[in-house]
């Protein structure tokens, strides 16, 4: 349907990268699948986004396997050049690493045990937080990006170059070649196996349950502990913090709202007291129908527009 | 001056007799009429304001739109005279015409007819020509007088879709008639050589444009009269509508004395002449006597009618309603139309006004609103029954006889107004009155929709249970004759008779239609055989004991009853003994045989029994096939109606108990509900088809535990404990059951703050149910989060949807099976219909937009807001009536409101309504919220309808709706229910082809192992988890990766096809660095400048979606053109 001649070179600083798809019986029409590449400018900067590619556009079965074998050896390059693949929405394995990675950066020396400990339950509980996976491999619907970092700058130079070299090639590379058995495979293969992994085992599952009550117990106590000293304690300017947890606090606040309904309910009474008042009151009345009945009519009128004329 | 003065005494009295009514009404208004009564209607709103206090709340609510719309209905039905005076000038040339037709000469009949023979007209002689020998003569003189009557005269016509009809009474002179003229026939010989000779002097007249046809007055053959339209051409310019004036012949009132005509006496006179003492014991014939007396009559009731429209102002008007009402229910004067129309209207609320009930007030007061004339009639129909208690005003003679049909009897002018309604068609008014009346105190619904609006003519709507009968097998076999309107009534009041008596309570109502005479050239005998036809009989059932097996008749000690019942049912009848020890006659049927309900065989037996066999043979039950197709499978005998679906309580309850039970568990609980299982569409076909039971869902138990402490206040750690907890019910289960499994079903874990897990427990029955801990406090801390989080916080998001999710799972969604398993107990059919619907919704592709719920609630609509008609008795009905409100519903501006519980709770419809406001003023374009259906257990009403169906989606709900309404109100009886089913598959963008077996083979080898065998023995490969449903996991992959810019068809049940449509808004966009679907970048030439451009890349897109189905899509093809 679309040749890429058709295709511009360029669109908004990316360079298109297309790529042929392998028809199925299922659907013999030969596609073509349009990367849009560019050099990696995150809005935070990182040290690694000099060596990086950024990449939008993916198909949904990418995964990292695929994005390293297409900028490498599709594109001609030795392998091993790049270094790691992150999608949107990036997979766990990242997260887990990266508070980790902060924490090291700003070692804190006097509360560093303590702080530490503290984290060690955040971590607990981040990690027994999400119960075992039900899908065996990951689709890329949200968003569809992903950034490629390689080993140097040199070799995501030399990539984008082989990438904008691809739209004179007469065989465009062909998306997920000789990588059908070294995935999980799709179809009904998949789906059957999400069935599996909806019923996991009651042990696993229990492991996890318990791992995260008991973190959560722990930071738990140690906020309570926390507060508990806050209460206490004043602070530089000698305040003392009123929080949470306080022995008579719920209590007392129940109390105040019942005052204020009672309160409330008080005034209600007087409000026909005067003549004025509930003359006014009827005149309101009055003006609130008129506005009704004229909301009606206009109603009906909207609803006589909308339906023609009634033919019997 | 004078003119002022009257109005202002009229006003007046008229505020005098309001409030006199007022305090005579008081109690009853209150008890039925609610606020819908609007009073004075011709007032204008300031006088209103002024008034007293009580008005104001006659314009606060509903009633004030009622009544503005009654205005609009008022102005646009009617004609506008003031355009319409061509017709007076046609009317006057027609008149011209008739006058100067010259006299003939009395002549003999033979002589008469060979003169209108020679000039080519057939005297259209009532039933049986006059013998040719008789002494008396016909003749034609100048009519004595020329009138404009009927409801073009009353200014009180509706306008129709086939022109406006004028009736033109000519008053034949009475110089032609002979004081005996009035026995057998001769007074209608002559009148039919009068009608001749009038129809040849204007056809012969060259200057008189006019078409002309013979028709049947009310379809009673005694009264043939000329159908005069305008001819092609017209002179009188380009927008005149099309006229038909109807020839009918009067005679003057003192013509004959009323007293020969009372309804009582016989005037045809079979044999000789024989002594008065004889004549006594004679059938009556009250049906000619009316008729001959209704044509002395054309006058007096137009001037009675007029007198009445100048004491009352809103006469015409309520007569305009009662009209209105009339004909979208399919009544009308004629024999067809069951013999009571606007005529019969109109002098029904004459007479009302003169009569007094039993504590000497008058049944309607002069000074009623029309509204309120249109009602207190309608009341007076629905609850006095005319049959047994005939209703006599003035009774100039007093009533002696014993007739078959019902009598309102205008005392002073000697005629019952109701002469021509059998006592099938008077039952069918009787009910649709009731329905009405009913409906009009139901102040949930759009009354004035249902009332006035809707067209309620298609039987197989509005009766349970319809079928055809051949007129031709009623008659005896013998004879050849054309069957005559007469011969019709005969039998079909025969008919009525068999099937009355033998359905006893089965039937509420019993409706024999009868066939419709067609109109003929002047120029031909009349041709009215009617024995080629087929009377239309339409049931009304009591739902509950409809189909029951055994009929249990008199007792057998009734030696009067019991013989009688004998005789009727032949060697059917036996006697039985009952549990209490009584005996009694009693039928007994088998529950099925083939395809035919109990209903079809004891109608097929009794009419095999007193008519014929070919009678019983050739009935066509139209419902009984219907229902074959519609359910497509073989129905058991209850499954017209289809009894509550097969609950497997016995282990439930036994679980629940055993749950109940446990001991040692951290937490005691609280309460343990089972929640009643959705109704499946039809389970066994499902079960036939695929070998597989395991697709309908577990029944849900949800497990409360006592409220403390402990539980956490976080979100996530309550979702944790919540599992932490099922596992340790499993457990204790396990240890204290044998052979009761258990397995942890991961439910949704992408969002942490909605419910992870159930436990799916399976017993040794093999009956699975899915437990789930319902946690009260997760509802606040929900809401907390909703209410700290911003708009963009992905919590936010992930918050309303655990908050939705646990109102389906814990609260809303319990309620509403709770509902639907109460009423359908109340409703035999509502089950069934369900089924059907959801049927009709998987065939039609929407299983993903349309909920089971809606769906429920949609149907239960019908049941428990039957509108004009009564609940449906049958499950065929049910569906016919689901569709045709789906496809009147305007979501766009209505909510549909329910009143699921007993008792009326104005808070909640009002908060409903308030919701229902709201909505539509936050997101008027619909995103969120298409349709709105809240109930008075739901006044959120967005709890199954929150983004799915989406505005486009229900667009497309409603407009195969609509489609499947038309085919049912154009077929009428003939409608195939196929179908209704047939999915348009061309109307998609693209069809993904799916490969079933591979689906059903995935779930059938489930289905070989005992179930969850496969989670104590989870290394084997080939064990699959129960409730495995391939396709649904695609197409539900499917969604969540283009459903932006796709909307997906499917049917969930056993649809063999995907059915796309590219969503035209989202085809080319501009450059985005987030993409969700595969684009092709385009650059777009706009104002000089390239602008960066990106278009979705549809092979690319259905490559994709080849590649994630795999194995599973056989073909994907493109529909569209491009």
């Amino acid at each position: 349907m679309d040749t890429p001649e058709d295709v511009p070179a360029q669109i908004a600083g990316y360079t298109i990268f297309p790529l042929s798809i392998p028809s199925l019986p299922s659907f013999p029409v030969s596609a073509v699948h349009y990367l849009y590449v560019a050099p990696h400018q995150p809005k935070v900067p990182s040290p690694t986004a000099s060596r990086s590619l950024f990449l939008t556009n993916t198909p949904f079965d990418s995964t990292e396997l695929h994005l390293k074998i297409l900028f490498s050896t599709q594109l001609g390059l030795p392998s091993g050049r790049v270094e790691d693949v992150e999608f949107e929405g990036r997979s766990r394995r990242n997260d887990s690493v990266e508070p980790a990675a902060s924490h090291d950066a700003n070692p804190t020396s006097s509360k560093k045990r303590k702080r530490s400990k503290e984290l060690d339950y955040e971590r607990e509980l981040e990690s027994a937080t999400t119960l075992p996976a039900v899908w065996d491999r990951e689709l890329r619907s949200n968003g569809r990006t992903a950034v490629i970092r390689f080993v140097d700058r040199s070799s995501m130079e030399t990539a984008l170059k082989a990438i904008k070299a691809v739209r004179k090639r007469r065989h465009k590379p062909i998306w997920g070649e000789g990588l059908q058995d070294k995935l999980p495979p799709l179809g009904s293969a998949r789906y059957l196996k999400h069935h599996e992994l909806l019923f996991p085992d009651k042990s696993k599952i229990l492991e996890n349950v318990n791992k995260y009550m008991t973190a959560y117990a722990a930071r738990e106590d140690a906020q309570k502990k926390l507060h508990a000293r806050q209460r206490q304690e004043p602070d530089e300017e000698g305040f003392i913090t009123v929080g949470r947890g306080g022995k008579s606090n719920a209590a007392r606040q129940e109390a105040a709202q019942a005052l204020a309904v009672k309160q409330k309910e008080k005034q209600k009474g007087l409000e026909d007291f005067y003549r004025f008042q509930s003359r006014e009151k009827n005149k309101q009345r009055a003006g609130e129908l008129k506005r009704r009945f004229d909301e009606d009519r206009e109603k009906v009128r909207q609803m006589r527009d909308r339906r023609g004329k009634l033919m019997v | 001056m004078a003119n002022k003065m009257a109005n202002e005494m009229a006003n007046e009295m008229a505020t005098h007799q309001h409030k006199r009514r007022k305090l005579a009404l008081t109690q009853q208004e209150q008890a039925t009429l609610g606020g819908a009564i609007v009073p004075r209607l011709d007032r204008s709103f300031d006088v209103d304001i002024q008034n007293s206090g009580d008005t104001y709340d006659s314009i606060a609510n509903n009633s004030s739109i009622f009544k503005l719309k009654l205005d609009h209905l008022l102005e646009t039905v009617q004609p506008v005279y003031h355009k319409l005076s061509h017709i007076d000038d046609t009317l006057r040339e027609l008149k011209r015409c008739i006058e100067n037709i010259p006299d003939h000469e009395p002549m003999t009949i033979t002589e008469g007819e060979n003169l209108m023979k020679a000039r080519n007209i057939y005297v259209p002689w009532p039933e049986q020509r006059p013998s040719r020998d008789v002494a008396y003569t016909v003749s034609y003189r100048r009519p004595s007088s020329i009138f404009v009557i009927g409801s073009y005269a009353r200014r009180s016509a509706l306008r129709s879709r086939n022109g406006l009809t004028v009736d033109l009474a000519i008053t034949m002179p009475s110089k032609l008639f002979q004081p005996k003229d009035y026995l057998n026939h001769r007074y209608f010989y002559k009148r039919a050589y009068f009608l001749a000779a009038i129809a040849d002097g204007i056809s012969n007249r060259t200057d008189c444009h006019f078409h002309l046809e013979f028709s049947y007055q009310s379809d009673s053959p005694l009264q043939p009269i000329l159908i005069a339209s305008t001819k092609g051409e017209d002179s009188y310019g380009p927008h005149r509508s099309d006229i038909r004036i109807r020839l009918l012949i009067a005679a003057d009132a003192n013509l004959f004395p009323a007293a020969k005509l009372h309804p009582a006496k016989n005037c045809i006179r079979t044999g000789k002449l024989s002594g008065s003492r004889e004549n006594v014991l004679k059938p009556p014939t009250a049906f000619y006597n009316a008729s001959l007396r209704s044509e002395c009559l054309s006058m007096s009731y137009l001037k009675f009618l007029h007198s009445t429209s100048m004491n009352a102002d809103t006469f015409p008007a309520a007569c305009v309603l009662g009209s209105v009402w009339l004909q979208q229910r399919g009544f009308g004067s004629s024999l067809s139309g069951g013999g009571f129309g606007s005529f019969e209207w109109a002098c029904t609320i004459a007479l009302l006004m003169q009569m007094t009930d039993q504590n000497g007030r008058s049944i309607l007061s002069k000074g009623y609103s029309h509204y309120q004339t249109f009602k207190a009639t309608l009341r007076y129909l629905a609850h006095r029954d005319l049959v047994s208690d005939p209703a006599i005003v003035k009774p100039g003679a007093q009533w002696f006889q014993e007739t078959a049909g019902p009598i309102l009897f205008d005392g002073a002018r000697g005629m019952n107004i109701l002469f021509k309604m059998s006592q099938s068609s008077y039952g069918a008014l009787r009910c649709a009155a009731k329905a009405t009346v009913n409906l009009l105190s139901d102040s949930t619904v759009d009354q004035f929709e249902s009332c006035f609006i809707m067209k309620l003519d298609v039987p197989t709507c509005c009766y349970d249970y319809t079928m055809e009968i051949p007129i031709g097998v009623c008659k005896e076999a013998s004879s050849n004759t054309p069957m005559s309107v007469f011969d019709a009534a005969e039998r079909s009041s025969h008919l009525y008779r068999i099937l009355h008596e033998g359905l006893s309570d089965r039937a509420r109502l019993l409706n024999i239609r009868q066939p419709a005479t067609r109109t003929w050239s002047i120029n031909s005998p009349a041709n009215n055989d009617l024995s080629s036809s087929y009377i239309p009989v339409g049931l009304l059932l009591n739902a509950d004991v409809a189909f029951r097996t055994i009929d249990k008749g008199p007792l057998a000690d009734d030696k009067e009853k019991a013989a009688r019942f004998r005789a009727f049912w032949g060697e059917k009848a036996e006697l039985r003994r009952f549990n209490d020890g009584s005996i009694h006659e009693t039928l007994s049927w088998t529950p099925q045989e083939g395809d035919q309900s109990v209903l079809a065989r004891s109608m097929r037996y009794m009419l095999e029994k007193h008519l014929s066999k070919e009678a019983a043979r050739s009935i066509r039950m139209i419902s009984e096939s219907q229902t074959t197709m519609i359910s497509s499978e073989q129905i058991t005998s209850s499954s017209v109606v289809l009894s509550s679906s097969s609950r497997p309580s016995p282990d439930l309850d036994d679980l629940l108990q055993r749950i109940q039970n446990l001991e040692s568990l951290p937490l005691n609980i609280h309460q343990v509900t089972g929640v009643d299982p959705p109704i499946s569409e039809s389970p066994s076909r499902r079960s036939l088809k695929h070998g597989n039971s395991a697709q309908t869902e577990p029944l849900a138990i949800n497990i409360q535990f006592e409220g403390s402490s402990r539980w956490p206040q976080d979100l996530v750690a309550v979702q944790k404990a919540k599992v932490a907890f099922l596992l340790k019910v499993a457990e204790q289960l396990e240890a204290t059951t044998a052979g009761l499994s258990t397995s942890l079903r991961l439910e949704d874990n992408t969002n942490l703050f909605s419910n992870a897990a159930a436990m799916v427990v399976s017993n040794p029955a093999d009956s699975t149910f899915q437990l789930r801990v319902h946690h009260e406090g997760e509802e606040s801390l929900v809401l907390e989060k909703l209410a700290r989080g911003s708009k963009s916080d992905p919590e936010r998001g992930m918050a309303a949807a655990a908050l939705s999710n646990y109102k389906q799972k814990f609260v809303q969604g319990p309620m509403h099976r709770q509902a639907l398993s109460s009423l359908s107990s109340r409703f035999p059919a509502l089950s069934a219909s369900v089924g059907a619907m959801k049927k009709w919704r998987d065939r039609h592709l929407l299983s993903n937009y349309v909920s089971n719920e809606l769906i429920e609630l949609l149907t239960l609509r019908t049941f428990v807001h039957p509108g004009p008609f009564d609940p449906p008795g049958t499950m065929v009905t049910g569906f016919f009536r689901t569709l045709l409100f789906i496809s009147r519903w305007d979501w766009r501006s209505e909510p549909l409101i329910l009143q699921l519980r007993t008792g009326l709770d104005k808070h909640a419809m009002q908060a409903a309504k308030q919701r229902f406001e709201a909505w539509r003023n936050i997101d008027p374009a619909m995103n969120k919220l298409a349709m709105f259906v809240g109930s008075d257990i739901d006044p959120s009403g967005a709890t199954w309808t929150d983004k799915k169906p989406s505005k486009v989606a229900a667009a497309r709900f409603t407009s195969l709706a609509t489609a499947a309404a038309n085919l049912i109100q154009e077929q009428g009886l003939g409608l195939c229910c196929d179908d209704l089913f047939k999915p348009a598959l061309a109307d998609y963008d693209f069809i993904i082809r799916l490969d079933l077996d591979l689906n059903s083979r995935a779930s059938s080898s489930v289905q070989n192992q005992t179930a969850f065998k496969n989670l104590q023995s989870r290394s084997h490969e080939a064990a699959h988890p129960q409730g495995c449903n391939l396709i649904a996991s695609l197409a539900d992959e499917l969604e969540s990766l283009y459903g932006n810019r796709i909307v997906f068809f499917y049917d969930i049940m056993d649809g063999d096809v995907i059915c796309g449509l590219w969503n035209p808004i989202a085809a080319s966009t501009s450059w985005k660095v987030k993409s969700d679907m595969p684009t092709i970048p385009r650059t777009v030439h706009k104002d000089g400048q390239d602008i960066d451009s990106v278009e979705i890349n549809r092979n690319g897109t259905l490559a994709e979606i080849a590649r994630l189905g795999g194995d599973l899509i056989k073909s994907i093809e493109i529909t569209s053109s491009q």
